[in-house]
């Protein structure tokens, strides 16, 4: 005869979670076997001796023959422009006329108007001459200057008119050449300019 | 000759001495064979390498096209320097078992207007290859030849010395270059043909253009081109002939020329910057000439003008 068992509540809710039982075994036993021995590779290899380089030769050969030589440069080549020249006093108050005594300052402007097929002036000759009414060189200048294609440099040249002097017009040369000219250089241009000492 | 022996001992010894002289026989006669086996088929690939072992060996002239000129020609005209400064491309590949610190240099006084210097290549290691430019001689420009053209050899040496100092000398090795000196203004010089393009045609040249004011040797007209140009010139049958010509270079560039298909010249170094170099090389004589003048690629043009094809009478 079974108690009897009040009803639960409808809110108490009974069930089951898992499904899975487990047992424990007996220990598991070994069937008699053998032990086996056996080999798995099959290379040695033992560090050698430095490697033995046999006496040979040392053979020495040329391997071209041309030879190219750069030819003379023509007049054409070079595209240099001087584009500006300026006539001061020492202060670059611009002027025209000096006494003797006064130091007159010269700048000018050289430019390469080079194109892709024109050079490049490699330590050009740039030369500046001061000339009196009867052509006597009264002041030289130069420099050497590298001018690339397409660049332009600024030049200032100073000249201090002697005591000694003699009144009149007086003539700015500026010269650019390649070279000196009695090393083969070639004059590419020229620009003159006057100015009075009274 | 019959030998009889009555005694069993004397015929047992007699056997005996038989077989000894038998085998040293024999014996002798492998050896014998065996060293002249070797002689012929081992011993020399031994003593070869020490019977060849010469050290340093020149080993002429060796560029990667073909080797049938191996001198310099040069023309003395126009040109921008007094002094021609030579530019010999080497190679020194060293199969030695030691490393060494090599050397270029005159090996006897050069001849009147040249200078020579030594160059220290400097260290090559063991079956290392090393190309390089011997820079270090020069040749006063003469200002004419009046037999139109004239040989120079200049005598140089390579040297390998132990140390760096290069004062330990191991060895060396010496040779002969040929240098050939071209005057145009010489009345033995017989202009066969002349290309100016001053005529406004390309007188014979392939795959370029003639260009007017622009760029030009003789005004106002040159030869322009990207990449490669060729003519044929009529040199069958003549005692020599040589070409020189000018070539604009808008940049640095090698030049190659072929003569007939064959790559035959090509230059020691670049043409190392833009402007005109000028260049002489001798033509075929048995056969006419097809000269092909190859520069590197270029989006500028090159130029030619001034081509002089002359033959030089003795």
């Amino acid at each position: 005869m079974t108690n009897e068992v009040a009803a639960l509540p409808d809110n108490a809710k009974v069930s089951r979670t898992r499904n899975l039982q487990f047992f424990e075994l007996v220990p598991p036993i070994h069937p008699p076997g053998n032990a086996y021995l056996s080999r798995t590779e099959n290379l040695q290899f033992f560090e050698m001796t430095s490697s033995f380089h046999p006496p040979g030769d040392a053979y020495a050969s040329r391997t071209r023959n041309l030879q190219g030589f750069e030819m003379t440069p023509l007049l054409y080549q070079y595209k240099i422009e001087i584009i500006e020249i300026d006539i001061t006093d020492e202060y670059g108050n611009p002027a025209n006329k000096f006494a003797k005594g006064e130091t007159i300052q010269i700048k000018f402007v050289i430019m390469n108007l080079g194109d892709a097929e024109s050079l490049p002036l490699n330590q050009g000759l740039v030369c500046l001459e001061v000339l009196d009414q009867l052509s006597t060189v009264m002041f030289l200048g130069y420099t050497f200057v590298d001018l690339p294609k397409q660049s332009s440099k600024e030049f200032v040249f100073g000249f201090t008119i002697p005591p000694t002097a003699m009144d009149g017009i007086y003539t700015i040369k500026i010269m650019v050449y390649t070279d000196w000219p009695m090393k083969g250089g070639i004059g590419l241009t020229i620009e003159e300019a006057e100015f009075i000492v009274a | 000759m019959v030998v009889k022996m009555k005694s069993p001992v004397n015929r047992r010894v007699f056997i005996f001495a038989l077989c000894a002289l038998i085998s040293t026989l024999a014996i002798m006669m492998f050896v014998y064979t065996s060293i002249h086996w070797y002689n012929i088929n081992e011993w020399p690939d031994i003593t070869s390498s020490e019977g060849n072992h010469f050290s340093v060996v020149w080993k002429g002239f060796q560029p990667d096209y073909s080797n049938e000129t191996p001198d310099y020609y040069i023309c003395i005209n126009n040109l921008k320097d007094e002094v021609l400064n030579m530019h010999i491309a080497m190679k020194i590949e060293n199969f030695e078992d030691s490393g060494y610190w090599f050397m270029v240099g005159p090996y006897e006084p050069p001849p009147q207007g040249w200078n020579i210097e030594d160059c220290k290549i400097g260290f090559i290691r063991v079956d290392e290859i090393k190309e390089f430019v011997y820079e270090n001689i020069s040749k006063v420009r003469p200002d004419s030849i009046p037999q139109g053209i004239f040989t120079e050899s200049i005598h140089l040496v390579v040297k390998a010395f132990r140390d760096p100092d290069y004062s330990d000398l191991y060895s060396q090795d010496d040779f002969f270059v040929n240098f050939h000196f071209i005057d145009l203004t010489s009345t033995a010089v017989h202009i066969i043909d002349q290309d100016n393009f001053d005529s406004e045609t390309d007188e014979g040249w392939k795959y370029g253009y003639v260009v007017l004011y622009r760029v030009y040797r003789s005004w106002p007209a040159s030869y322009s081109f990207y990449h490669y140009i060729e003519k044929t010139f009529d040199t069958y049958g003549y005692d020599n002939a040589y070409m020189i010509f000018s070539l604009y270079f808008p940049g640095p560039s090698d030049l190659t020329i072929y003569i007939n298909g064959v790559a035959r010249f090509k230059t020691d170094i670049p043409i190392p910057k833009q402007g005109w170099f000028q260049f002489a090389i001798p033509l075929d004589t048995s056969i006419s000439s097809r000269v092909g003048i190859a520069l590197s690629e270029s989006s500028v043009p090159y130029y030619l003008d001034d081509v002089y094809v002359v033959l030089v009478y003795d």
